[in-house]
């Protein structure tokens, strides 16, 4: 697989695990609701918040897939744009993300409240994959940085090559 | 020493600057008997240590201003704060970024998204690194 299709192939893995969390999120919100476990959902809200932030964060247009109109300069434009800019949020949102969850399923588990474990632990394990998914993003963008032509770097060059210049600034702008 | 061991008699300082990442790390590490102090930037964090000192820093790189690659460097500055545990949060993810925050003076490195598993493990590793030192150094 091209790396071009490998990054397609992430993001709309990434796309799909966002709506699968958003909808298991909300089912599990009516749950508590209807279990009057109101106590955990301030937690479930922060999840909620971090995942419309992160969903809002990467796009519609990154995570749709639909750049197959875009052209290639255009797709390493669109992803260094998320590597400079949105690299350290992401990574604190789902970081966030999936702590919240295993924080409600900490107490839901010390709490013994069994009607509500499978859904978290659900959750829990879409953050995770999220997490991973995110990860591998991430690092295939990172090593790809590598092998761009300085041509189709969005990036000033002088002094440096645009490959130098280019690594320089995706290594330091993942903060 | 196992991390429970530990727990009950640490004290974190974990300098954070997201709100959200500060408040759910801080009860995760709580709810497992650690005792907790936050700091949200690099500033409150130097004029907390010059006060007190705890057990072990988490200290998140990327913050507001002084970034935590420099306030580390500064709390090695201190003789009596050079063998203060600090393991780094980040996001950096690269071989060199993890070699730039052990010369800045960080103890150990884990990058986000943070898996708590992990951060456990490192903090027990640095106390007891820091436990045989003392012994050593008797």
């Amino acid at each position: 697989m091209t790396p071009q299709g490998q990054w397609k192939s992430c993001r709309q893995q990434i796309s799909r695990l966002l709506q699968k969390i958003h909808a298991r999120t909300w089912s599990l919100r009516k749950i508590m609701k209807s279990a009057k476990r109101e106590a955990y959902l301030p937690d479930l809200f922060r999840v909620v918040e971090a995942l419309e932030k992160l969903k809002n964060q990467m796009g519609d247009r990154t995570l749709s897939g639909q750049q197959n109109k875009a052209s290639q300069s255009q797709i390493v434009r669109d992803d260094y744009v998320i590597l400079r800019d949105q690299g350290h949020d992401l990574r604190n949102t789902v970081t966030a993300l999936h702590g919240f969850a295993e924080l409600i399923g900490e107490e839901i588990t010390e709490n013994d409240e069994a009607v509500l474990l499978p859904p978290i632990q659900e959750l829990i394990t879409l953050t995770g994959r999220l997490e991973q998914a995110v990860e591998s993003y991430v690092r295939q963008l990172m090593e790809e940085q590598e092998t761009v032509a300085p041509d189709e770097a969005p990036v000033a060059t002088v002094g440096k090559t645009g490959r130098q210049e280019s690594r320089k600034k995706t290594e330091k702008d993942l903060h | 020493m196992t991390e429970t061991e530990y727990s009950a008699q640490v004290l974190i300082l974990l300098v954070e600057d997201n709100e959200m990442n500060r408040d759910m790390l801080s009860r995760r590490l709580r709810k497992r008997g650690y005792e907790v102090v936050l700091a949200e930037d690099a500033e409150k964090a130097l004029e907390y240590l010059s006060k007190t000192l705890p057990d072990i820093v988490l200290m998140d790189i990327s913050l507001p201003g002084m970034d935590g690659l420099e306030a580390t460097r500064r709390i090695r500055t201190f003789a009596s704060r050079n063998e203060l545990p600090i393991i780094a949060l980040t996001a950096h993810a690269t071989i060199m970024d993890r070699e730039v925050a052990m010369q800045a003076g960080c103890n150990a490195f884990e990058t986000k998204p943070i898996k708590l598993a992990n951060v456990l493990l490192k903090m027990s590793d640095c106390l007891a690194a820091r436990t045989r030192f003392r012994e050593q150094n008797l």
